[in-house]
């Protein structure tokens, strides 16, 4: 059970880096001519000096120098003198003041949310992504350099958010990394308020940021796998770099272009097939009424290339290939390459099932909506269908080409990666649509605005009170953070017993590597990416997938050369006493007397009715 | 078309008629799904 101290340290853990990187951002916003305001200022600040920061702790670890949470105290510090927003200067927000006290009553509920949302995500991680590679990668790059970790595939890829939890987790605070993910979230609230503020009215902006953060899309990753969804970032990135470019063309706002391309280049650090923003960024400022000079546009694809290379240098080295996992015939890691992107494809089709074509794209705009599937269902809630149409009316050439583009986005992510999660950049403009379209059938009537209030009262009661009960057990488990792992996934807990007693370096099959107290081995081929230990076949909507298992004479070669000594593989009860798991290759080992079956195994409960049970390896072979 | 955001008008008429049908159905259709736990698929 932590301590009252414990539980500040871990605040503090998970304040301080964030701090510093508004700081950082608050220091930008002049050079870059932006002068926002209240919650869009500190959302900007921490959007753009994340990116920042986060290069610059790339540099560092490469160099393998430390990154205390001091440190990041030092230079929060620097933000003291720039947290006053300067007093000259036109702001596109207008000031808190001229906000209706019902609005200021929706700002507070909005504010109540957003400190929610932070303390929610100083619990437990409990997400498989999050345990699995997220903070182990982590964890090995705060305890040595930024280098290959072998049997970690996910460490080939971009982790430009990952990086941000480095302090916390070089602090011995892993559980505070992911308060940055919940800032993220702040940060595209406050961004979706000004901007529906700008496009609508103050009262529609302040809706549209408290429904944001009560907003199962939003809400759903902050509840157990705070640090897996980077989701969150990508969102904030790329609503940033799509809105500066839509900014550009209607306002031909000084510096916009520039503050898109800074974020596009966050973005694909934070995830390499982000960089698709790149070109559609492209599209929307040569086609929104404002083309740029030729000369401009040089120099922001420039910026752009200048802050992706850190992380093109440093894929380059791992793994000799800058752009890994793609373009793998071009550059050499060919069949990994090949392997790993079709895993990927079947993956993503497997997190949603729709037929495509029109019939299934219709299903799939239904179900995010009101459907109940967890990568789709519901998770915008019904207003955006319902009010964002409201919105096409009248529109300017800038908002006519942004729209087509985002929609062109969105059916290319319903037939690419349908999982909701990845489509926050576009989603995000799918709100201030909703704010527009709300605001104009408000001011239809009264009672155009009574049916409005009502329906906007009863889905934000119902996303508040869900986002009460999500919350509410990751607060409570501040104190006592291995009650609510127990009561999460008892069975990796006992795993983690199991572990404790087995013989390192332990393999164990898609298990919750961070809460070893052993070093452990990731028998799951999608995250060791070189050992198929379980043949993988299957088929979906039109992806097939076949992967053999590795030989057993390979696999065990593999598992030596990575110091394994004993594997913890779940078997069906009664115990396997006739030296037989279940498993093709372990029985293999053990009908050639090539490994053994613990026979002091404790019988801890895996999944069902399964049992955990220790293989020890010969090491004489 | 110019790139000045026009203010949002009013909707009158069967626009909003419809308009505020629409709204009534979409989050009709969330709640009851959502609070009563029906499971449409998929």
């Amino acid at each position: 059970m932590r301590s009252v101290l414990e539980i500040v340290q871990l605040g503090l853990a998970g304040a301080l880096p964030a701090l510093a990187c508004v700081a950082v951002g608050l220091w930008l916003l002049r050079p870059l001519g932006l002068a926002p305001r209240g919650a869009e200022r500190l959302g900007l600040a921490f959007v753009l000096g994340s990116g920042f920061a986060s290069l610059a702790i790339l540099g560092l670890r490469l160099l393998d120098v430390p990154i205390p949470l001091l440190g990041c105290a030092a230079v929060a510090a620097l933000a003291i003198p720039r947290w006053r927003p300067p007093a000259f200067g036109a702001s596109p927000t207008p000031r808190t003041p001229g906000r209706k006290p019902w609005v200021r009553g929706v700002d507070a509920l909005a504010l109540v949310a957003a400190l929610l949302s932070w303390l929610a995500a100083l619990g437990p991680e409990t997400g498989w992504d999050g345990f699995e590679y997220h903070l182990p990668m982590i964890e090995a790059w705060s305890s040595g350099p930024i280098r290959a970790l072998p049997a970690q595939i996910d460490a080939e890829f971009r982790a430009g958010v990952d990086l941000l939890y480095l302090p916390a987790v070089a602090a011995g605070r892993p559980d505070a990394a992911a308060a940055i993910s919940a800032c993220f979230a702040l940060a595209l609230a406050a961004g979706i308020r000004a901007e529906a503020t700008r496009r609508a009215s103050p009262g529609a902006g302040s809706l549209a940021g408290l429904l944001t953060l009560t907003l199962p899309l939003v809400t759903s990753p902050l509840d157990g796998a705070p640090t897996t969804y980077v989701d969150l970032a990508v969102g904030a990135y790329g609503f940033t770099a799509l809105l500066f470019a839509d900014r550009w063309n209607r306002t031909g706002e000084r510096n916009a272009l520039w503050v898109s391309a800074l974020c596009l280049a966050f973005v694909a650090n934070a995830k390499l097939h982000a960089f698709v923003l790149c070109p559609v960024v492209l599209i929307l400022v040569m086609l929104g009424g404002r083309r740029p000079p030729m000369r401009t546009l040089v120099q922001a694809g420039a910026c752009v290339l200048v802050l992706v290379s850190p992380w093109l240098v440093k894929t380059g080295l791992t793994t000799g290939n800058p752009f890994f996992p793609f373009f793998g015939d071009w550059l050499g890691t060919g069949p990994t390459s090949e392997r790993l992107l079709a895993l990927r494809r079947f993956r993503l089709s497997t997190d949603v099932a729709f037929d495509p074509g029109i019939r299934g794209f219709l299903q799939y705009v239904a179900a995010i909506q009101v459907g109940r599937n967890p990568h789709v269902g519901g998770l915008v809630g019904p207003l955006p269908l319902a009010l964002a149409p409201l919105a096409l009316h009248r529109m300017t050439r800038a908002t006519a080409v942004l729209t087509i583009t985002l929609a062109v986005l969105f059916v290319l992510q319903f037939v690419s990666m349908p999982a909701l999660r990845f489509g926050m950049p576009t989603l995000a403009f799918a709100g201030v649509a909703a704010a527009v379209g709300g605001a104009r059938l408000a001011r239809s009537g009264k009672l155009a605005q009574a049916v409005v209030v009502v329906s906007i009262g009863m889905v934000a009661v119902q996303q508040a009170g869900q986002l009460g009960e999500r919350y509410a057990a990751r607060i409570a488990a501040l104190p006592r953070p291995d009650a609510y792992r127990e009561n999460v996934f008892p069975d990796q807990m006992a795993l983690r017993q199991v572990v404790a007693g087995a013989e390192p370096v332990v393999a164990i099959p898609m298990g919750a590597v961070h809460w070893m107290t052993r070093p452990v081995y990731n028998l799951l081929w999608e995250r060791n990416g070189e050992l198929v230990f379980q043949e993988l076949r299957g088929s979906r909507g039109g992806v097939r997938m076949h992967e053999p298992a590795t030989p057993p004479d390979e696999a065990l070669a593999l598992l030596r050369q990575r110091g394994v000594r004993s594997l913890v593989i779940d078997a069906a009860p009664p115990h396997p006493r006739d030296g037989r798991v279940g498993h093709p290759t372990v029985d293999t080992w053990l009908r050639e007397g090539r490994a053994r079956l613990r026979d002091d195994n404790i019988h801890l409960r895996a999944r069902g009715q399964r049992v955990w049970v220790v293989i020890e390896l010969d090491e004489s072979d | 078309m110019t790139n000045r955001e026009p203010r949002p008008e009013p909707l009158a008429g069967a626009r909003l008629a419809l308009a505020l049908l629409w709204l009534v159905i979409a989050v009709g259709a969330y709640l009851v799904v959502h609070i009563l736990g029906v499971d449409p698929a998929p």
